[in-house]
């Protein structure tokens, strides 16, 4: 049977890796000793599929994984075993049956995604020229950053401007005036994927001040996409 | 300070999760109700530190004592250790993120010379004084124990307490006497009083009780206590049963992949092999063996508690716990189902591991690693290590036969009374084994990858404790000639040749059998920048030969050196339980060729170990099997 689940990747667990994620994913289970399925062949790997990889550094509330048990279970025995179980880096925030059986996967249904990013400027930032930049930027027909692939000085020209649809820019009040929180909805998914930094360097194209660092990076939402082009959660997606 | 540190550090290093603490099972205890609080410092990086057993073992332990804490804290990586220094952010532990400098002890482990470096950067990065003579009440107490504090005197400086042998019952005795004493004083250290205290305890060894006197030539004249607690000679503690000693069940799972990613059962302590260069051979004598019952119940637990996906049963020799093959079919059938797999760090050159090796499951059949450690039935004699060549041959062909493709080698290089005839040996040993391998692949049909052969190749050091700390170390230069001497043989593409770097071995010599005097030599090469010196990288030579130029020692002394044997050695006012006239003898049975049974099988050689220490061999399964190996030779 197959279960949807919801879980958060806490401050703990930002600097796991997609593959220390998933191998302590597997822990988790095997210490709940949920009869999770496995594939057949030599090297039988764990029914387990996550919607999309969180970049290392990055805390979620939203991500998702689909989970394929051997046995029939009831959600309250599925969640008694599970939360002994789970460690500080993740939380459990909800679960669903799937009982479609045809359900398309998690990973092909994610079209967006939110992120609130906290940003610290070099120097002090008034509010009027964040809004000023954010409105730079909508009347911006590209937008080019550059993806550098991993070891290697080869560099890719992106233009991010499509992949935008909503940027939310505001000082943090009563602290140092450098500091700034920034909510975006992006493109996400096997149709293309914005990461948050991304859209703070696309921000400086628009004539945002210079950024010292970007502090924190939180996802908020992974969602798909109904037929009607609403957003919705891939819990309800599922019947 | 967590939330900074997180914010602002741990995303501009290699591996933040070295540094995120926050596992599955670590113990988090509540800082104020507690009476001592320690932090364990393993002087390397978190994924070697987190692989090693002996470290899980005394951290559950002290945090199972109501009124211990035990925190954890590993050596910074480079990139970290930068950033804390440019931040002023001090050394701090995993757990609790508080500095260091706040806990009442700090415990280091002694696992290899090369770490030396890493503890005096520890301390300082936690500023703490380095010195003992340095620091003050308020300062951690700092204490240090493992298999080279069998001879801690290169330490001697910067320790206040060592532990010599299992920590088990030492360390629980030395947290309860330490207790009392901070109880009795209102929360604060005397530690004056306290090492009157603890000095009392057997086992316990305070450097700064003794003075060591040396001759014009620099060998030690005497080491004399100066307290009048302080025993002449300290004997190693030792459990008698491993039944019942406490094993953590719900060891910490790191998120991160660490050396060993799987749980570690400990079948057994002890070996008695009597490999003559081996030190962990002579340390933990006598055998204990664990119950089939005890190891069945604990694997359940530590898998349910873990989740780990395969369960290794270490030791020193698993192949000779004398119930292996009970202990393998009731595991394997106790995980059936669950795709968890058994397996065993370390084989046998017998065809017994073989047969046990291809009954575990999911073991992957890419390489094998076999450990003749010399090249001639002649020197193998002389190291004690029962291996014949015949044993290698038919073990390869089972393993080939099996479907392994690649064969690892693992050789000593400098070994004593070595000549090049042995390193023709090593050569003629790999090429037959390949040749085997070819000739099981002409068999089956020519189906599947040809055969490889890797010899991999290290540096002889002669170790205290051992009956080879007579011995000088090979020249490095000649080390060096005897590699290249080596290396012309293999021109074959399918054997690899590897070989270790022979500086780092002469400094690890130098400091596996140095004196207290080395201590001013450690500090001076640190100041240098030394740390990490077993991470090829960081190795700097130069620094650590102007550290003893500026001290005024000489190097090759401590490493070159034959030693009469009625020479006082500096580590000989420690006793691991074999006495010092038994490595003699063993020395001499080296020179002349002659081999020493194993005393599982039958006879007792009076080693000293069953002897001068409250300890016995403690089989589960009778006596060893004598004919599945090749140690019968006399």
């Amino acid at each position: 049977m197959l279960i949807r689940m919801q879980f958060r990747k806490t401050r703990a667990g930002r600097f796991l890796s997609h593959l220390d994620l998933m191998h302590t994913w597997e822990r988790v289970i095997r210490r709940s000793g949920l009869p999770l399925g496995f594939t057949q062949g030599f090297n039988p790997h764990p029914k387990m599929n996550f919607a999309s990889a969180l970049a290392v550094g990055t805390t979620s509330d939203t991500e998702y994984m689909d989970l394929d048990f051997t046995e029939d279970l009831t959600l309250e025995q599925i969640k008694e075993a599970l939360l002994p179980a789970v460690p500080p880096a993740f939380e459990i925030v909800d679960m669903k049956l799937v009982t479609d059986k045809k359900v398309p996967s998690l990973m092909s249904i994610i079209q967006r995604a939110t992120y609130t990013i906290r940003l610290e400027y070099v120097a002090e930032v008034t509010q009027a020229e964040l809004d000023q930049t954010v409105e730079n930027f909508w009347h911006m027909e590209e937008n080019i950053i550059y993806r550098y692939k991993k070891d290697s000085k080869d560099k890719k020209a992106v233009n991010i401007r499509p992949g935008v649809y909503t940027i939310v820019l505001n000082r943090e009040e009563g602290t140092d005036n450098k500091h700034a929180v920034l909510d975006i909805i992006v493109q996400s998914g096997n149709d293309g994927n914005i990461r948050p930094e991304e859209v703070a360097y696309g921000l400086m194209n628009a004539g945002m001040p210079l950024v010292q660092q970007v502090v924190r990076i939180h996802r908020t939402g992974l969602y798909a996409l109904d037929d009607d082009g609403n957003m919705i959660t891939p819990l309800q997606a599922v019947n | 300070m967590r939330d900074w540190i997180e914010d602002n550090l741990l995303g501009k290093v290699e591996k933040p999760l070295r540094y995120q603490g926050n596992e599955m099972n670590a113990v988090h205890k509540d800082w104020d109700s507690t009476t001592l609080r320690m932090v364990f410092a393993f002087p390397d990086v978190y994924e070697i530190g987190m692989s090693h057993l002996g470290m899980s073992i005394l951290y559950h332990q002290a945090n199972s004592m109501e009124e211990c804490l035990m925190e954890r804290v590993f050596a910074p990586w480079t990139d970290m250790e930068g950033l804390m220094r440019q931040h002023n952010i001090p050394l701090f532990s995993l757990e609790s993120y508080r500095p260091v400098k706040e806990f009442h002890g700090i415990a280091f482990t002694l696992q290899y010379e090369m770490s030396y470096t890493n503890i005096l950067n520890m301390l300082d990065l936690a500023g703490v004084p380095l010195r003992w003579r340095d620091r003050s009440d308020d300062d951690p107490l700092v204490f240090m124990g493992g298999p080279c504090a069998y001879n801690p005197e290169p330490l001697a400086d910067f320790a206040d307490v060592i532990l010599i042998g299992e920590g088990e019952e030492l360390n629980i005795e030395f947290y309860q006497v330490w207790a009392e004493h901070l109880k009795r004083n209102g929360g604060k250290m005397n530690k004056k009083e306290l090492l009157d205290e603890v000095v009392k305890i057997p086992g316990v060894y305070i450097p700064q009780f003794y003075d060591v006197t040396y001759d014009k030539g620099g060998h030690v004249l005497a080491v004399t206590p100066n307290h009048p607690d302080a025993p002449a000679t300290i004997y190693k503690r030792v459990l008698k049963h491993m039944d019942n000693a406490f094993f953590p069940e719900n060891p910490i799972v790191p998120y991160m992949d660490v050396i060993h990613d799987r749980a570690m059962l400990e079948v057994q302590r002890g070996c008695t092999r009597g490999c003559r260069f081996c030190q962990a051979g002579m340390l933990y004598r006598p055998v204990r063996e664990k119950t089939v019952e005890e190891l069945r119940c604990q694997t359940q637990n530590i898998l349910s508690n873990t989740g780990h996906n395969e369960v290794s049963l270490t030791s020193l020799s698993t192949s000779d716990y004398t119930c292996v093959d009970v202990l393998l079919r009731t595991l394997i059938a106790d995980v059936q189902g669950r795709n968890i797999g058994v397996s065993l760090p370390s084989l046998r050159v017998d065809n017994f591991s073989m047969n046990l090796a291809n009954e575990m499951q999911k073991v992957r059949k890419s390489g094998l690693t076999f450990a003749p450690e010399a090249g001639t039935q002649r020197l193998r004699d002389v190291i004690n290590k029962g291996v014949l060549e015949e044993n290698l041959e038919s073990v390869a062909r089972m393993a080939f036969s099996s479907g392994w493709g690649k064969i690892k080698l693992y050789f000593m290089m400098g070994l004593p009374t070595e000549t090049d005839e042995d390193l023709d040996g090593i050569a003629a040993l790999a090429y037959k084994v390949l040749q085997i391998g070819d000739e099981v692949r002409r068999e089956n049909g020519g189906k599947g990858p040809a055969p490889q052969v890797t010899v991999s190749v290290s540096c002889f050091i002669p170790k205290p404790f051992t009956p080879f700390e007579f011995e000088p170390q090979i020249r490095a230069e000649e080390l060096r000639r005897r590699q290249r001497y080596l290396r012309d043989k293999f021109k074959h593409k399918r054997i690899t040749f590897n070989y270790h770097d022979s500086q780092v071995s002469y400094i690890e010599a130098i400091f596996a059998k140095g004196d207290r005097r080395l201590g001013d030599v450690l500090y001076r090469a640190w100041e240098k920048g030394c740390k990490f010196d077993g991470w090829g990288e960081y190795f700097y030579m130069d620094w650590w030969m102007e550290a003893f130029q500026d001290c005024g020692l000489d190097p090759e002394f401590y490493a070159y050196r034959e030693i009469p044997y009625d020479e006082i050695l500096p580590w000989d006012h420690i006793s691991s339980g074999v006495r010092k006239s038994y490595l003699i003898e063993e020395h001499q049975n080296a020179m002349r060729a002659e081999t020493t049974q194993d005393c599982r099988v039958g006879k007792c050689h009076v080693c000293g170990a069953c002897q001068d220490i409250d300890a016995k061999l403690d089989l589960k399964g009778g006596w060893l099997r004598v004919n599945t190996n090749a140690v019968s030779q006399d």
